[in-house]
């Protein structure tokens, strides 16, 4: 089978010929390039070629299965708002947001009024768009490059104000959050247009730090779900593709169970990958087995920072035995690591092949 | 006049139900009128608190209702804290808290820090997006017995490790506390510090037993 074989079968309902891998590459493959990331980024500006070869040059010492079309960090949009980026030079930093352009209620009309025109504007995201296009051309045949979002809360949590802040304005001011929201969907919805339209030729993966971590079940209905339907309906009425979710949190109790359940029936959610806390076993019993959808296996991050690479191996031959050959991914249980080493990157995917295929004969 | 009592029911519930106007209020009130601050502070102010935790653990209460809880403690704290007399024969020590370089997730390092604040620990918090070496700068300066950090992304963790071992270089003898939504007690082993804390409620006991076995190692050397 091949890499796109591959996902079709667990989106199927199929026993692939192995596991696929998803390693979630955001910066990593900056430093896996040998770069730093102000080789590849700034205030204002983003080297197309660059972060092209994130992808490419990953994909290629790796050898995994799906990837992103770019390097991808989670402040896209921000200073041409009038917020400021902080880009780091040490190995391992992450790019964040020194300031954020909601710092007030008062600072949200001017806000507006420069979110209308920011794909216009914007150079980074310009130029990560005209990285979709060099990635799917050199490598769209073979490998599903998916594309990605935040909906409506995280994303405004990264491009408009700060998590904590919005936290207090959910209890104090929902009106001022929902305004918020649906112009931080409306903007993680055009860029994925754009991204489909760049390229990208998969699955929509979005990602939500807002999920039981922060919010509460109930919140989650009011603040979380709608935005997502949103979204899904969009991805599958312009481009005929399934949307998958990483949302973090607990999800054992049965009213953060319940939202799993929505996210599946009601909101049309067709894949999710869930913390390390979820196991194999509980993923395959709960989600796999219950809505024939694939599931990411999440193996802890920090695992594949720290290794060693026995430890790795001894872990996959502990985790495939239990997972889902229908429906089942290995994935971090979120971003990779941006400076995991390159000897437990190369075993987690080998030995993830590995066992699995040794599991899914025998099967 | 208000009886304590009532004065306490108003702090403790204030808190509960985040009545940041409220709880500031009965708090200069307790002063005013001469009652005991400290009670105040424990009875009113942290037992307000305890039900939060409670109602957090048990998933009534997620974080933004503990932001707003915490806006409303310090509302009171902020007022009472000054007339607190140092208490005897309590075990609070001095903490350097932030959450590390590349992070600007303060919300669980923020709710870990009032827990100290409340238990009596002198807190020198560093914010967000704190460069390592200000960690190791900081820990210096005040001699802290404790440096705690916190990272809510898994990307920011791995910082954690480097500033271990940049803060054990200059002081071997300080003791680390790790906290935030990806670190786990492995990790936090791994990564070389001596304490790990799952919740909020659980950091200042964590603390207090790491102070204790820094001491002891302090007497055995000398």
């Amino acid at each position: 089978m091949n890499k796109k074989q591959r996902l079709e079968a667990i989106i199927k309902g199929e026993t692939p010929d192995m596991m696929p891998v998803f390693p979630f590459v955001l910066t990593h493959g900056v430093y896996s390039n040998g770069w730093t990331l102000p080789d590849v980024t700034g205030q204002g500006w983003l080297d197309a070629e660059k972060s092209a070869q994130t992808v490419i040059q990953t994909v290629k010492k790796y050898d995994y299965d799906f990837a992103f079309g770019s390097y991808i960090d989670l402040y896209f949009g921000v200073e041409s708002l009038g917020g400021e980026l902080k880009v780091p030079d040490q190995l391992g930093g992450v790019v964040g947001a020194a300031k954020y352009p909601v710092e007030t209620s008062q600072d949200w009309p001017g806000v507006k009024k420069k979110l209308a025109s920011v794909f216009e504007r914007d150079e980074r995201i310009k130029n990560t768009l005209k990285a979709i296009n060099i990635v799917t051309q050199e490598i769209g045949d073979e490998v599903p490059i998916f594309a990605w979002g935040m909906p409506a809360a995280t994303n405004a949590s990264t491009l408009l104000r700060v998590t904590e802040a919005l936290c207090k304005d959910m209890i104090l001011d929902p009106d001022f959050v929902h305004d918020l929201l649906d112009h931080a969907n409306k903007f993680c919805i055009e860029f994925i247009r754009r991204q489909y339209d760049a390229g990208c030729n998969s699955i929509c993966f979005l990602g939500d730090v807002f999920g039981t971590e922060l919010i509460s079940p109930k919140m989650y209905e009011e603040f979380g779900a709608p935005y997502v339907v949103e979204i899904v309906e969009m991805v599958r009425k312009e481009f005929n593709q399934d949307t998958w979710l990483h949302v973090h949190g607990s999800f054992f109790k049965p009213k953060a169970y319940g939202i799993l359940q929505k996210l599946v029936t009601e909101t049309g959610v067709k894949g999710l990958l869930l913390d390390q806390d979820h196991s194999p076993s509980w993923l395959d019993e709960n989600i796999a087995q219950k809505y024939n959808i694939p599931v990411g296996i999440p193996y802890h991050c920090p695992y594949l920072y720290v290794g060693p690479e026995d430890r790795i191996d001894r872990e996959m031959k502990e985790y495939i035995p239990n997972c889902n050959p229908k429906h089942s991914f290995m994935a971090p249980s979120c971003e990779i690591p941006p400076d995991v080493p390159e000897s437990h990157f190369k075993a987690w995917v080998e030995k993830t092949r590995a066992y699995s295929s040794e599991f899914y004969h025998s099967h | 006049m208000a009886d304590m009592q009532e004065l306490l029911k108003i702090l403790k519930e204030g808190v509960i139900n985040y009545q940041i106007e409220e709880v500031g209020k009965a708090a200069q009130q307790v002063l005013d009128e001469g009652h005991d601050p400290l009670e105040a502070v424990m009875d009113g102010l942290a037992a307000g608190m305890e039900e939060v935790g409670r109602l957090f653990d048990e998933e009534e209460y997620f974080v933004p209702e503990v932001l707003m809880c915490a806006d409303a403690l310090y509302g009171g704290l902020d007022i009472l804290r000054p007339h607190v007399p140092k208490l005897e024969g309590v075990v609070t020590g001095q903490l350097v808290i932030g959450s590390v370089e590349g992070d600007v997730h303060d919300i669980g390092k923020n709710i870990v820090r009032m827990m100290f604040d409340i238990a009596g620990w002198e807190v020198h918090d560093l914010g967000r997006d704190v460069p390592l070496e200000k960690f190791v700068e900081e820990q210096l300066r005040t001699e802290s017995e404790i440096v705690a950090m916190s990272a809510m992304m898994t990307t920011t963790m791995q910082a954690m490790k480097r500033a271990i071992e940049m803060i054990k270089e200059k002081n071997p003898n300080v003791a680390i506390m790790l906290g935030g939504a990806p670190v786990t007690k492995e990790t936090a082993d791994i990564f070389g510090a001596e304490g790990y804390a799952d919740s909020a409620g659980n950091a200042v006991s964590e603390a207090i037993k790491m102070v204790a076995r820094l001491r002891e190692q302090h007497q055995k050397k000398h």
